[in-house]
């Protein structure tokens, strides 16, 4: 287990308590699958689905929510936009991009809006701790320019595994 | 006296100058094989005719010959001209595209003139001739051209560009010094010692008349020249201009099926995975389980392999840079499992080097190459990738501390070596392997000159 977990943890300071996740993601058949995959997952449920971006912003600001596993290729609001909107609103919570391919420019861009790191579809499966797999999060806390600087990006960019 | 001595010198001046002007023009013609010359040089030789051997056989005038002669060189050879001057002028201020009404003049007068000349020519030779009726029908049809001539300059002059207005100019010339000369011979107005002035005054305008349309064919030529090369210069942008657009085409095409690639066939994959792992999750039973497994496994590996054709599809991945981070995430992902303890070093600067779609997919299936060997042969426990650049060469090594690779044995793997060489060659790079503690594949690419993006 990694200094992610225990961030939380001391965050909440209950240590039995489920890391709760709310997912946003325009297919149904994914986002029914990842639903089952985290609630499969120990440590993990997943409390609240959005279907598109627009809705997740409706709904989501005020709510107890710990993680947000947002899909970058929405409909209408895209989830870059979402999370630089929701981000704002919700100081308290970590968003993770959710995305087929790692390509560096949505992810660089979802970085500077204020996601924390990606998950690749692909990668979740079974037993799968999300927020925790070394697999699954692609970039770790590193001291990272927020500012939009290119320069700095472009660095940091590679340092992004 | 001194008067007929200087009518002789000019006579001989004028013919000499007549001489040289039709062997300059001949050579103009050769020279750059624009028409108007060749009729130009017609005209003077019937001019030549006309002046000169009506001088030969009025000096003469033994035989009947000598006579016909004369009297055909006075006036048919004049016509003649006349008729070479009117298919100049239809040339060269092109009648026919700007003044189409006054072509169809210049056709009739050229019609009629050519028949004058064929009933001259055989009368002439026929002896049926007075020399009053061919002295009133010649100065008739000099009136009728001078008419014509006056005329249509008037009306022509100012819609005409300036090599029109050169050659217009010298025809002026010609036919004001013509008039004269006919008034002068029609009139009888010259007492015998001046008899020649008639003549004179023909020549004259002859001379004016060459001095100006060289002037002009000169100006015509130069702006035809500076047209062609105007043409030249649009043809030459417009075939920039459809490289550009292929260029163009090609990159847009590019960018369509990696968009599509990634749209449809990655959602559709990530689905295939993502449902056989809730499948996995539900089922107790082992060997679906296993089957399951194994679907989503598949799925996962065609992502990645679409993954990768995606990436070197997209066009905006053509550097130096995108490669390397490129090979670098690619390895840290590729060692994770496998328990081998992997380091990446890159340059703090990566030189901004554009690459093409294969050179970029060669290199990074021979770095593949490489890792591959590492995980399956070397038994080694840690590996590292490092990206050294100078300013001539970019260097990729990939070093692992494993048993090394012994040559002799080799032959189970021995194609990936040289494919991996022959990759890197064909662009240009160069191929070393090392076995010192472990192994040590080198990759060093030269690095030309490429404009700052």
């Amino acid at each position: 287990m990694t200094i992610r977990q225990t961030t939380f943890v001391t965050k909440q300071n209950l240590m039995e308590d489920l890391i709760r996740v709310a997912l946003v993601e325009d297919e149904t058949d994914i986002r029914e699958a990842m639903r089952v995959l985290i609630n499969g997952s120990k440590n993990f449920e997943c409390i609240y689905t959005y279907a598109s971006g627009e809705d997740a912003l409706k709904d989501l600001p005020g709510k107890d929510v710990n993680v947000v596993i947002m899909d970058i290729h929405l409909p209408g609001t895209n989830g870059i936009e979402c999370v630089a909107d929701l981000n704002l609103k919700m100081p308290k919570t970590q968003f993770m991009m959710c995305t087929v391919y790692d390509d560096d420019d949505n992810i660089f861009s979802a970085l500077q809006s204020g996601a924390t790191g990606y998950i690749l579809k692909r990668n979740c499966q079974e037993g799968c701790d999300l927020t925790s797999t070394e697999k699954n999060i692609k970039f770790r806390d590193r001291n990272i320019d927020r500012t939009g600087n290119r320069n700095s990006g472009l660095s940091f960019q590679r340092l992004l595994i | 006296m001194n008067s007929i001595l200087l009518f002789e010198n000019f006579h001989w001046f004028t013919l000499g100058a007549f001489v040289m002007i039709l062997g300059y023009i001949i050579f103009q013609y050769i020279n750059v094989k624009q028409s108007e010359y060749l009729i130009f040089a017609i005209n003077i030789v019937f001019v030549l005719l006309g002046t000169g051997g009506s001088y030969y056989f009025a000096t003469r005038y033994d035989t009947a010959f000598d006579q016909m002669m004369l009297r055909l060189l006075n006036t048919s050879a004049h016509v003649c001209s006349f008729i070479v001057n009117l298919i100049l002028m239809q040339k060269l201020l092109d009648l026919k595209k700007f003044f189409p009404a006054l072509n169809r003049i210049v056709v009739i007068l050229i019609a009629s003139l050519s028949i004058y000349v064929i009933i001259d020519i055989w009368l002439s030779i026929n002896h049926r001739y007075y020399s009053g009726i061919q002295f009133l029908s010649y100065n008739t049809v000099r009136v009728v051209l001078i008419i014509f001539s006056l005329t249509s300059t008037a009306f022509i002059f100012r819609k005409c560009d300036l090599s029109g207005k050169y050659f217009l100019i010298g025809l002026l010339g010609y036919v004001l010094f013509g008039a004269t000369a006919t008034i002068f011979q029609v009139f009888d107005l010259l007492p015998e010692t001046y008899s020649q002035i008639p003549a004179y005054c023909f020549r004259t305008g002859v001379l004016i008349q060459i001095l100006f349309f060289s002037l002009g064919v000169g100006k015509k030529i130069k702006i035809h020249n500076q047209q062609q090369a105007l043409l030249k210069q649009l043809l030459q942008e417009q075939v920039f201009r459809n490289e550009l657009e292929k260029e163009k085409a090609i990159l847009h095409e590019r960018s369509r099926i990696s968009r599509d690639m990634h749209d449809d066939l990655g959602t559709g994959l990530s689905k295939i995975a993502l449902l056989s792992e809730v499948l996995k999750q539900q089922s107790a039973d082992e060997p679906s389980r296993i089957s399951l497994e194994k679907i989503s496994t598949s799925a996962k590996e065609a992502l990645e392999t679409i993954s990768e054709i995606v990436w070197s599809l997209n066009p905006k991945n053509d550097t130096l840079e995108n490669l390397t981070s490129y090979l670098r995430k690619y390895t840290v992902e590729y060692f994770e499992p496998t328990g081998i303890n992997c380091k990446v070093k890159l340059p703090e600067k990566i030189p901004y080097i554009m690459l093409t779609g294969i050179q970029r997919r060669n290199i990074y299936l021979s770095v593949k190459e490489a890792l591959h060997n590492i995980v399956k042969h070397s038994q080694a426990r840690n590996a590292r990738l490092t990206f050294v650049n100078d300013l001539k060469s970019f260097q990729i090594n990939i070093e692992d501390d494993g048993k090394g690779l012994n040559v002799a044995r080799t032959t189970s793997w021995g194609n990936g070596l040289v494919n991996m060489k022959k990759r890197v060659e064909e662009n240009g790079g160069k191929f070393e392997l090392e076995n010192k503690i472990g192994t040590t594949v080198r990759i060093t690419f030269p690095i030309q000159d490429t404009p700052k993006g």
